[in-house]
């Protein structure tokens, strides 16, 4: 954490609106990809991109400098986007479910994209089935991968993030890429 | 350790997070195990496959045009709570002083007497808190106020076997205390037991009032005893009636009770008391009626010995005069 950004959360803890603003632009991208990753759907990561920020700003005061500051934001979007899909798997069982109106997930995001060759076309097969593979893993192992594969954090900091502890995240990763092997074992392995 | 141990290695091995020990452990084995050598090929495959994926990625236009409705909101929010956030905090900060409790426990203590004291206090006041202003008073008009019917918040209370003090809302408020021999008095427990609904005040009243000579409350007790709907009050009034000397209109009440009240035991009370002036005429003859045809049996009876008794104290001076 450097200098500057101790001062703005500093600022920030008193109420400063400015400041959580220069903190938040470090940091929306990140936050923002991640919840991406973790909810599969632009709608739902925007919906948690303002709550997690609305509750950073209300909690920042808590914040006593023991952890790195983007371990404390990461874990509050971790909790968001676990708590925001239960709350959605809730929302769905009792919402009728419409063929056409199936929500975005990570397999369909990059669906649109137009392909120049056959090469691109078995590149993109080949995404799709790896997302669609890691869409199903269960949340918080899925939250595990995601965070070591995408967002380059040891299983250290992981475990510090999700608050727990390292033999868990092990654990975790390990069924989670077991799990992923044999799915994706028929088409590529 | 076993092969699913050394698979996990790998895993490790491939995430940089292993000790160059274990490393060269891993690579040993894996040399002469083709389980985890194949096991190996199909890891470093799987990590091929999450590598060649692109995690999606946020619109930098979108997230500059969020942030700033972002901090837009949290500073409205912020001027919205500002007030209540200051004040709160100081209160708490104020109330959790550990030398002070006992002033606020004081505090609590008298704002909960003085909440009581004037939010809950009755309206009728207690008569002794309040100024006094007797019926000797020149300016009290009762009658005027009992003809006018408009009073409210009557209450009383006997002070003393002898002393009543009475209170009511007219267009101002009036505390009487006295005996009830007292006229004013009289005249508003008469109007009590006239008007109130309350069935056991018009009870108490009638208590109150006694036995006063006065034609005033035999009338209202007369009145009550007729047409007041309450049995209990129509019986307290008939005891208290049985009290005062024969009179036509009192006579005429008792049988008029005899003949129609539907509660027995004011029919029972009429019964006796018509027996002590059952040398009337009209009397004899609706205590015959009440014989024969009251649908109470004991009614009835009571009413034959009233008539038989009659009948031998009649015989018995019939045989006097003959033995003179």
């Amino acid at each position: 954490m450097t200098e500057r950004e101790i001062a703005l959360i500093k600022s920030a803890q008193q109420g400063d609106t400015k400041a959580f603003g220069e903190l938040a632009a470090a940091y929306d991208q990140k936050v923002m990809n991640l919840a991406l990753s973790l909810v599969g759907s632009v709608d739902d990561a925007r919906d948690i991109y303002q709550e997690v920020f609305t509750k950073v700003f209300k909690s920042l005061k808590n914040y006593q400098f023991k952890s790195a500051f983007y371990t404390w934001l990461y874990r509050i979007v971790v909790n968001t986007c676990l708590t925001y899909r239960k709350s959605r798997s809730r929302r769905q069982e009792m919402t009728p479910v419409s063929v056409e109106g199936n929500p975005e997930t990570l397999a369909t995001i990059a669906e649109d994209k137009a392909y120049e060759s056959d090469a691109d076309l078995m590149r993109s097969e080949r995404e799709y089935q790896v997302r669609c593979a890691i869409d199903t893993l269960p949340p918080r192992q899925k939250a595990v991968v995601i965070l070591r594969h995408y967002h380059d954090k040891k299983i250290r900091e992981i475990a510090e993030i999700m608050e727990l502890n390292e033999g868990t995240v092990k654990g975790y990763l390990f069924r989670a890429l077991n799990t992923l092997k044999s799915r994706l074992e028929p088409y590529y392995l | 350790m076993n092969c699913e141990q050394y698979q996990e290695l790998i895993y490790l091995e491939k995430y940089g997070e292993i000790s160059e020990r274990a490393q060269r452990a891993a690579a040993k084995h894996i040399e002469t195990c083709p389980v985890c050598a194949e096991a190996k090929v199909r890891i470093e495959k799987v990590f091929e496959c999450l590598e060649s994926v692109e995690m999606p990625q946020a619109d930098p236009e979108w997230l500059k045009g969020a942030r700033n409705e972002l901090i837009a909101h949290l500073e409205a929010t912020r001027k919205r709570n500002f007030v209540i956030s200051v004040d709160w905090n100081a209160l708490r900060r104020f109330f959790s002083i550990p030398a002070l409790r006992p002033v606020y426990a004081a505090m609590v203590l008298i704002g909960g007497i003085l909440i009581g004291r004037f939010a809950f206090a009755p309206q009728n006041g207690f008569i002794q808190q309040m100024p006094y202003q007797t019926s000797a008073s020149p300016q009290l008009d009762i009658r005027g106020f009992l003809q006018d019917g408009n009073l409210h918040n009557i209450a009383f209370q006997q002070l003393s076997d002898q002393e009543v003090a009475v209170s009511f809302d007219a267009y101002q408020k009036v505390q009487l205390q006295g005996t009830p021999q007292n006229q004013d008095i009289q005249e508003i427990l008469a109007y009590i037991m006239l008007t109130n609904p309350n069935d056991g005040m018009r009870i108490r009243t009638m208590k109150t009032l006694g036995n006063q000579p006065d034609s005033l409350v035999k009338h209202v007790m007369i009145y009550s005893l007729l047409h007041d709907e309450n049995p209990g009050v129509r019986l307290k009034a008939i005891h208290m009636l049985k009290n005062y000397p024969p009179s036509a209109n009192l006579r005429d009440a008792l049988l008029k009770v005899l003949m129609t009240d539907d509660n027995p035991a004011v029919r029972i009370e009429a019964v006796e008391a018509l027996s002590k002036i059952i040398q009337e005429k009209r009397v004899r003859e609706v205590l015959r009626i009440a014989a024969a045809k009251d649908s109470n049996e004991y009614i009835q009876l009571l009413a034959k010995n009233a008539l038989a008794a009659e009948k031998s104290t009649i015989g018995t001076a019939i045989e006097d005069l003959k033995n003179r």
